[in-house]
C-alpha cells in the first residue's frame, strides 16, 4: 500500500517538482542524459544543472508579471464578488419567490455553462473593441462576471435549496424586506458556503485562459496569459517564451491557487455535493 | 412578499437571463449571415447545412469524444485510487491528502506546459533510455500524444474525484465499519463492498461527473498546449479538439467565415448541453432529478 502511495506522489508532485526546477535553469534530466540527443525525432539539448534566477528575474522584470499577478486579482475578486452578488439576489428569488422547481432559469443557466467559451469571444470582442473598452479590466470583470454567473448560480441555488424555507417564509410574515431577508437570515447561516463559492469561483477565472487571450492586451492581461506569451507575444501566433520562463512563471502563478486549495480542500469537494449548509 | 418586490426580484432574474442570453443570442444571429462582422446578408441555416459535409468537424466531433472518454475515465479512476490509498493507510494520510491535491491549483495551460515533451515526457523518456535502455516513447504519435493529453488532464482533475469519494467515505456511518469488522471484512473487501458502491452512488460524484463531462468535451488548454509543441499548427490536425479548431480556424484569416465559426460554436454548445443532460438524467434517474 505504501509503494502505491509513493507511486502516486510521485505521479502528482514530479510536475510540479520539474516545473519548479525547470525555472531555476535545473534540468534534472541532464543528470542521466547530458548533453544532445534525439528523443522521437525532436532534439533536446540538456543545459545541466546551473541554478539560476534568470527566468525569475526575466518574468518579474521584462515580463512584467507582478503587473500581470495584480490584473488577475482585481478582475478575479471584482467579477466574482459581482457574480455571486447577482447570483444570490436570482437563486434567492427563484427559490422562496418563484417555487417552480425546475424553472427555465435553471435550464437556461446550465445552457450558459455548458456553453464553449468561444460563444463568448466573437460578440465581447465586437462590443468592447466598438465602445472602446477592449484590454480593459473593467471589460474583463464584465465579461468574466457574465462567464461565472451561470455556474454561481447554480451552486447557490442548490444551497438554497437545502436552506429551511420556514426561516425565510416567518421573517416575510414579520414584515421584513428582501433585502433584510438576505443580509440577516440567509448570510449568517449561508456565508461559509458562500465563501467557498467565492474561492472556488476565483480560482476558475484565475486560471482562464482562452477568453483572456482574445480579450486583454498589454494593460490587463492575466497572469495564465502571460505564463503562455508573456506580455509581448500575441497568442495566435503560436510563439512562446522561453520553456524555462514559462517554468518561472507557471511557479509564480500557482502560490496563490496553491495556497487556497490546501486550506480549503475539503470544502471545495463539499461543493457539488448540495451539503453546504449542513457543514460548517 | 409584496408585489413591488415580486417585481424587482423578477427584474434581476430577468436581466440576468438577458445578459447570459445576450452572447448566445449575438453568435446565433452572425450563424446566420453570409461571412463578416459587418453582416453582408442574412443566409438561413446555410452556414449549418455546411458543417454537416465538413470533414474536419467530423474529424473533431471524434477527437472530443475520445479525449472527453480517456480524460473522464483517467480522472475517475485515478482520483477513486487515490481516495482508497490514503484511506487505507495509517499514518500520513493529511500529507498524502495535500501532496495529491496539488495539480488542482494548476492552471491547465500550466498543466499543458509541464506535461509537454520538454518537460515531464524530456525527463521520462531520458530516463527509460539512458539508464534502463528501453526505447523512447514517441511521443510525436498520435496514438501516444492523445492518451498523455488526457493523462494530463487525469492529473489535473482527478484530485477533485479524489476529494468528492474522501468526503462521501468519510460520511459513512460509523456502524457500516462496525458491521464490516464485525464480519471479519478484509481491507479489499471494505473497499469493494461498502466504499465503491457508496461512492458511485453518491450525488457528489454524479454531479463531478456531469460537470467534468461538459468540460472535457470543451477542453482547450492542453490540447492547445500540444498542438504547438507538435508544430500542428494547421486545422484538422490529431490534437484538434472542436474548441481547438475554433481557434484555429479564428486565427487564421480568411481560412472560414466567422459566421461559419459561430455556427460551429452554437454546434458545439448544443452538443455538450445535450450530453451534460442525457448524463445528468441518467446518473440522476431514481433520485428525483
Amino acid at each position: 500500500m505504501y509503494l502505491l502511495a509513493f507511486g502516486l506522489t510521485l505521479f502528482y508532485l514530479y510536475p510540479v517538482i520539474n516545473m519548479v526546477f525547470e525555472g531555476f535553469d535545473i534540468d534534472l534530466s541532464s543528470i542521466y542524459a547530458p548533453g544532445f540527443r534525439l528523443i522521437g525525432g525532436v532534439p533536446y539539448y540538456s543545459g545541466g544543472v546551473t541554478p539560476s534566477l534568470t527566468y525569475w528575474i526575466d518574468m518579474l522584470r521584462t515580463q512584467g508579471f507582478l503587473k500581470l499577478i495584480f490584473n488577475s486579482v482585481v478582475i478575479g475578486a471584482l467579477s466574482t464578488t459581482a457574480a455571486l452578488f447577482l447570483a444570490l439576489f436570482t437563486a434567492y428569488s427563484m427559490t422562496f419567490v418563484r417555487r417552480v422547481r425546475y424553472s427555465c432559469i435553471d435550464l437556461l443557466m446550465l445552457a450558459m455553462r455548458a456553453t464553449p467559451v468561444f460563444i463568448y469571444i466573437v460578440p465581447f470582442l465586437v462590443f468592447l473593441t466598438q465602445v472602446g473598452l477592449w484590454d480593459t479590466q473593467l471589460s474583463m470583470v464584465l465579461v468574466y462576471m457574465s462567464l461565472n454567473i451561470p455556474l454561481t448560480y447554480l451552486l447557490v441555488k442548490s444551497l438554497l435549496r437545502d436552506f429551511p424555507r420556514e426561516l425565510v417564509e416567518a421573517a416575510e410574515i414579520m414584515g421584513a424586506p428582501t433585502t433584510m431577508i438576505i443580509s440577516r437570515v440567509l448570510l449568517p447561516f449561508s456565508i461559509h458556503a458562500l465563501v467557498i463559492i467565492w474561492v472556488f469561483t476565483f480560482v476558475l477565472t484565475w486560471n482562464e485562459f482562452l477568453l483572456a487571450s482574445f480579450l486583454t492586451g498589454p494593460d490587463s492581461r492575466t497572469v495564465s496569459v502571460g505564463v503562455w506569451s508573456g506580455v509581448g507575444e500575441q497568442i495566435g501566433t503560436f510563439r512562446t517564451i522561453e520553456f524555462e520562463a514559462q517554468a518561472a512563471g507557471g511557479t509564480m502563478a500557482m502560490i496563490v491557487p496553491l495556497a487556497i486549495i490546501l486550506f480549503l480542500r475539503r470544502r471545495l469537494a463539499r461543493l457539488f455535493s448540495y451539503q453546504l449548509s449542513e457543514r460548517r | 412578499m409584496k408585489a413591488s418586490e415580486m417585481v424587482w426580484t423578477t427584474v434581476i432574474a430577468t436581466s440576468l437571463a438577458v445578459g447570459s442570453i445576450f452572447p448566445l443570442a449575438y453568435t446565433f444571429y452572425l450563424s446566420l449571415l453570409t461571412g463578416s462582422l459587418s453582416g453582408q446578408g442574412a443566409i438561413g441555416f446555410l452556414n449549418y447545412a455546411r458543417m454537416l459535409s465538413d470533414p474536419k468537424i467530423y474529424w473533431s466531433i471524434a477527437i472530443s469524444i475520445t479525449y472527453t472518454v480517456l480524460s473522464l475515465i483517467t480522472s475517475f479512476l485515478l482520483g477513486l485510487s487515490s481516495a482508497f490509498i490514503i484511506t487505507l493507510i495509517s499514518r500520513g494520510r493529511r500529507l498524502l491528502e495535500a501532496i495529491y491535491t496539488i495539480p488542482l491549483s494548476v492552471s491547465p495551460i500550466i498543466a499543458g506546459i509541464v506535461w509537454s515533451p520538454p518537460a515531464v515526457w524530456d525527463d521520462v523518456n531520458s530516463l527509460i533510455h539512458f539508464l534502463l535502455g528501453l526505447p523512447f516513447i514517441d511521443v510525436t504519435d498520435p496514438l501516444i500524444y492523445i492518451p498523455i493529453m488526457a493523462l494530463a488532464e487525469g492529473w489535473l482533475w482527478s484530485p477533485l474525484f479524489m476529494l468528492g469519494s474522501l468526503v462521501v467515505i468519510e460520511e459513512l456511518p460509523n456502524d457500516c465499519h462496525e458491521a464490516a469488522a464485525v464480519m471479519g471484512a478484509r481491507r479489499k473487501d471494505i473497499i469493494r463492498f461498502l466504499y465503491i458502491p457508496n461512492v458511485l452512488r453518491s450525488k457528489t460524484m454524479k454531479m463531478l461527473l456531469v460537470v467534468k463531462t461538459i468540460d472535457f468535451f470543451r477542453a482547450f488548454e492542453i490540447p492547445f498546449a500540444w498542438s504547438s509543441w507538435m508544430r500542428a499548427l494547421e486545422s484538422g490536425a490529431a490534437t484538434d479538439t472542436l474548441s481547438l479548431l475554433l481557434f484555429k480556424l479564428l486565427m487564421t484569416p480568411f481560412e472560414q467565415p466567422i459566421s461559419y465559426i459561430a455556427a460551429i460554436s452554437i454546434a458545439l454548445m448544443i452538443l455538450a448541453f445535450v450530453a451534460a443532460i442525457t448524463i445528468y438524467r441518467i446518473l440522476f434517474r431514481g433520485d428525483g432529478a
